[in-house]
């Protein structure tokens, strides 16, 4: 296991520098330029030349890159060009509320989807199972965006029970429940697409267990229902539904850019959009760099938390 | 590989995941934060919320990108003179700016300005500042429209090798003169360097690395300011908060602490409702014109209008659209009205001509009315290819221009030209503009009180994206910055608007007013464009 995890560390870093150089090719490709967007109408073409130099903007890409990664070795992922504060504050400032918000839809999403998953398998065909997955198809299909617009225009506007935006009421930092309330609504979008996918793994995954030999003699060895159910069934199908969860960590990453971006939730999705606004290079560099570092680490603690949950499955 | 090694591993992974979640209460500033709460709470009531939509970046006074940092960073470094809504200069940091010759200007500052640590203001801080920004290593905006200072190359760089401006001169600690190169309006020195330069503290950064000087400390965290308020904290798109600063040269200011406070639009407006925003900048937190009705409504807040100052553009590419009559055909088939009345919900006035209609120099005779019979006739003359498809480039983000634009096609369509919209990010549009990769190219143009728009129209000027050169209008602008008597300004930039208004590379549709919000509790302060915080230490707050 332990040399399993080395080698997939060890990958890791070819995988990582191919990313960073697509992802440097593709930034380079936008059209527009970060020197272009700070400039005033007045700024003579010289001094739009000689910023370029200073942001060596005029050498090769290649070189370009090979400066970036130089000092990237050596822990320094440059300034960001519009707020010229150094990438890691910036990015340090934006992880924590994006993972606060995912983290928390992760947790909600599956405590929804979990349960109902395994009463949908178990009573197949009933009312219950029915409604879960009419359920389950609306939080699926809907729009993030959409949703959001709709919470905030039922909670935040008419009814005036919950802020339509923000992390925290100006002034009342400290107030945990204040905090709370921001986190509701953006929290059950993302929570309402995990659960929506998640109900309908479970169920088929259980569904698939239910038929299996060994749970029919499980069940004539006179276990009780709720361990055979809950032991013997989730465990198995468990399996399947922590490679899925493994997949969807990223892709909250990228529902959460949208969420964050209408309840103006100070995390990386805004940070993203508004780096991309404004060709800020080092900064996107480093949101595309944590990314990749983020997806690779999901996956390999998806192998870890698998190789638990069926410990038929070895890596040696 | 034994059980409890691999549940080990398991719990130790679901940690970690835990731990990155939990991190976010923990972020490096909780403790910080932790300590405002305690200060805001505590001083309780006078508390101001002005609502914007535009997150500012950084409060860089010398680097102010967007109108956000210029704004929000002019509160903490002040200038010599502000301009009011009327456009009168008011005094700031400087008492009088003197001439006698319009070639030698005496500047006086306030004897009793002060930075924050108790360091006098003085005209070393006003030197220091204006060689760092026209030292060419310095990331600054830069003194190109002081390039009329002598000593100053064209584009507002020292000349290499040269570490004083020859041109700027101090006779003692609060009196300094400028010399130009030729004579000039006092009110174009007043406007260039009394109300866009903002100054630095020469005591605090003498010693900084120029090079790096944009991304030191104090640029980051400035702590040595000059205003009315002074920094407390940045959060990136949540807030700027500001705190009184008991020891403001012009009185000590009414109000604890005022937030600036980023929201969208439509939460403003509720905001402003619920009383949570106490005012809106109409400049950079704009009322959405859907919105507009809703405010009327509301009991506690008042409405009020702006001067129409932001102008709307159609650049037009001289190489493919190259016949003057077609051009002015294209301004006929546009229903301007129809766009401010039903798009602008009536918060814009028509421009004919490159000054808006809220501009001192602008020329109000009508030249273009919507004609599209007239417009047709007029593409006939001029021979135009009915089956040529043009590229209009528009910029996304602000969805009334976007919906304009969508008109302003239709208009076209309907007298036989045929146009293609293509949407794109600013940075795009601003590109293809520099690379005359479009046909009609649709942008705002900032406001700025001085009449010189040589950056749009001289011959191979940044953003002329038209491609126009005209020898007369490049004389013409020439002549202009040199004149010092206001009268003669007014007739030269008069004919500039009546040779533009002929040749149209740019069409000027309309000029936009920006409404702004104040609630009923605010006493003194007032939404405007310009001159808002001249007297934010006399903001208050009524019960």
């Amino acid at each position: 296991m332990v040399s399993y995890i080395i080698r997939r560390l060890l990958i890791a870093i070819p995988v990582i520098i191919g990313v960073t150089i697509f992802n440097f090719i593709i930034i380079n490709l936008a059209p527009g330029n970060p020197v272009e967007m700070f400039i005033d109408p007045n700024t003579s073409a010289d001094m739009i030349e000689l910023r370029k130099e200073q942001l060596g903007l005029n050498d090769p890409m290649w070189q370009q890159y090979l400066h970036w990664m130089g000092n990237l070795l050596q822990g320094n992922l440059g300034f960001s060009y519009t707020t010229n504060d150094p990438v890691v504050d910036v990015l340090l400032a934006r992880i924590g509320p994006t993972f606060l918000l995912m983290g928390l839809a992760l947790i909600v999403g599956l405590t929804i989807a979990i349960p109902l998953g395994i009463l949908s398998a178990k009573k197949q065909y009933s009312f219950l199972d029915y409604t879960t997955m009419g359920v389950s198809f609306f939080g699926i299909s809907i729009p993030g965006f959409f949703l959001g617009l709709g919470l905030i225009y039922i909670f935040g506007l008419t009814l005036n029970w919950l802020p339509s935006g923000g992390m925290f009421t100006l002034g009342k930092e400290g107030d945990l429940l204040d905090r709370i309330k921001h986190l509701v609504l953006p929290v059950m979008v993302l929570s309402i697409y995990v659960a929506g996918t998640n109900i309908r793994y479970v169920r088929a995954s259980m569904l698939e267990v239910f038929g299996q030999d060994y749970l029919r003699t499980a069940r004539a060895k006179g276990l009780k229902e709720y361990v055979v159910t809950n032991k013997h069934a989730f465990r198995n199908a468990l399996i399947p539904i922590i490679t899925i969860i493994g997949i969807e960590v990223p892709a909250l990453l990228g529902g959460a850019v949208i969420t964050e971006q209408i309840f103006q939730w100070p995390g990386m999705g805004q940070l993203t959009i508004q780096s991309i606004m404004s060709r800020d290079y080092p900064t996107l560099m480093a949101i595309n760099f944590m990314a990749a570092i983020m997806v690779l680490s999901a996956n390999l603690i998806t192998d870890i938390v698998y190789s638990v949950a069926d410990p038929r499955i070895k890596y040696d | 590989m034994k059980k409890s090694l691999r549940f080990l591993l398991a719990c130790m992974s679901i940690f970690a995941l835990l731990a990155l979640a939990a991190c976010s209460n923990s972020t490096p500033d909780s403790s910080k934060e932790k300590e405002t709460t305690t200060k805001t709470t505590a001083s309780g009531d006078k508390i101001m919320y002005v609502g914007i939509m535009t997150p500012p970046t950084q409060l860089n006074p010398i680097n102010a990108r967007e109108l956000n940092t210029q704004i929000l960073s002019s509160i903490l470094f002040e200038s010599l003179f502000d301009l009011n809504e009327n456009f009168e200069f008011l005094p700031k940091l400087a008492d009088s700016m003197e001439t006698e010759d319009n070639i030698n200007f005496t500047v006086n500052l306030n004897k009793d300005a002060k930075w924050t640590d108790g360091e006098p203001f003085t005209t070393e801080d006003v030197l220091f500042t204006l060689k760092t920004m026209a030292n060419p290593e310095v990331t600054s905006l830069g003194l190109q429209p002081l390039s009329v200072i002598e000593g100053l190359e064209a584009n507002g760089t020292l000349a290499a090798g040269a570490t004083e401006i020859a041109g700027v001169k101090v006779v003692d600690e609060h009196t300094f003169t400028v010399t130009t190169k030729v004579a000039t309006d006092i009110n174009y020195l007043k406007e260039k360097l009394g109300v866009d330069i903002r100054f630095l503290p020469e005591h605090v950064l003498k010693d900084e690395d120029p090079v790096n000087l944009h991304q030191s400390e104090f640029m980051r965290n400035p702590n040595v300011t000059n205003g009315a308020f002074t920094f407390v904290k940045l959060e990136a798109d949540q807030y700027v908060e500001f705190a009184a600063n008991k020891e403001y040269y012009r009185g000590t200011p009414k109000l604890e602490k005022i937030f600036f406070k980023v929201l969208p639009s439509t939460n403003l407006v509720a905001q402003l409702q619920t009383g949570e925003v106490h005012i809106n900048h109409p400049g950079v937190g704009p009322i959405a014109t859907d919105d507009l009705e809703r405010v009327k409504n509301m009991s506690n807040v008042t409405l009020l209008n702006g001067h129409a100052l932001y102008s709307q553009v159609v650049y037009v590419n001289l190489d493919t659209v190259s016949n003057e009559k077609a051009r002015q055909a294209l301004v006929q088939a546009m229903n301007r009205d129809l766009i401010i009345e039903q798009v602008q919900q009536g918060l814009a006035e028509p421009s004919d001509g490159p000054y808006p209609t809220g501009h001192p120099y602008s020329n109000k005779e009508k030249v273009y009315s919507y004609d599209p019979e007239a417009a047709k006739a007029l593409l006939e003359e001029a021979g135009w290819d009915f089956g040529k498809v043009l590229n209009f480039a528009v910029p996304t983000g602000n969805k009334a221009r976007e919906q304009a634009a969508t008109v302003i096609a239709e208009n076209l369509k309907a007298i036989g030209v045929q146009v293609e919209i293509n949407k794109y990010d600013l940075p795009t549009v601003v590109q293809k503009g520099a690379a005359k990769e479009f046909d009609l190219l649709m942008l705002g143009l900032p406001f700025t009180l001085d009449p010189d728009l040589s950056a749009y129209y001289a011959t191979g000027a940044p953003y002329n994206f038209s491609g126009y050169s005209n020898p007369k209008v490049d004389e013409l602008f020439a002549q202009g910055k040199a004149e010092a008597d206001v009268a003669k300004r007014q007739d030269i930039y008069s004919e500039v608007s009546s040779i533009l208004q002929q040749d149209l590379p740019i069409i000027h549709l309309y000029a936009l007013t920006s409404p702004g919000v104040v609630s009923n509790k605010v006493v003194n302060a007032k939404p405007t464009d310009f001159g808002m915080f001249y007297n934010i230490h006399e903001w208050d707050l009524t019960e």
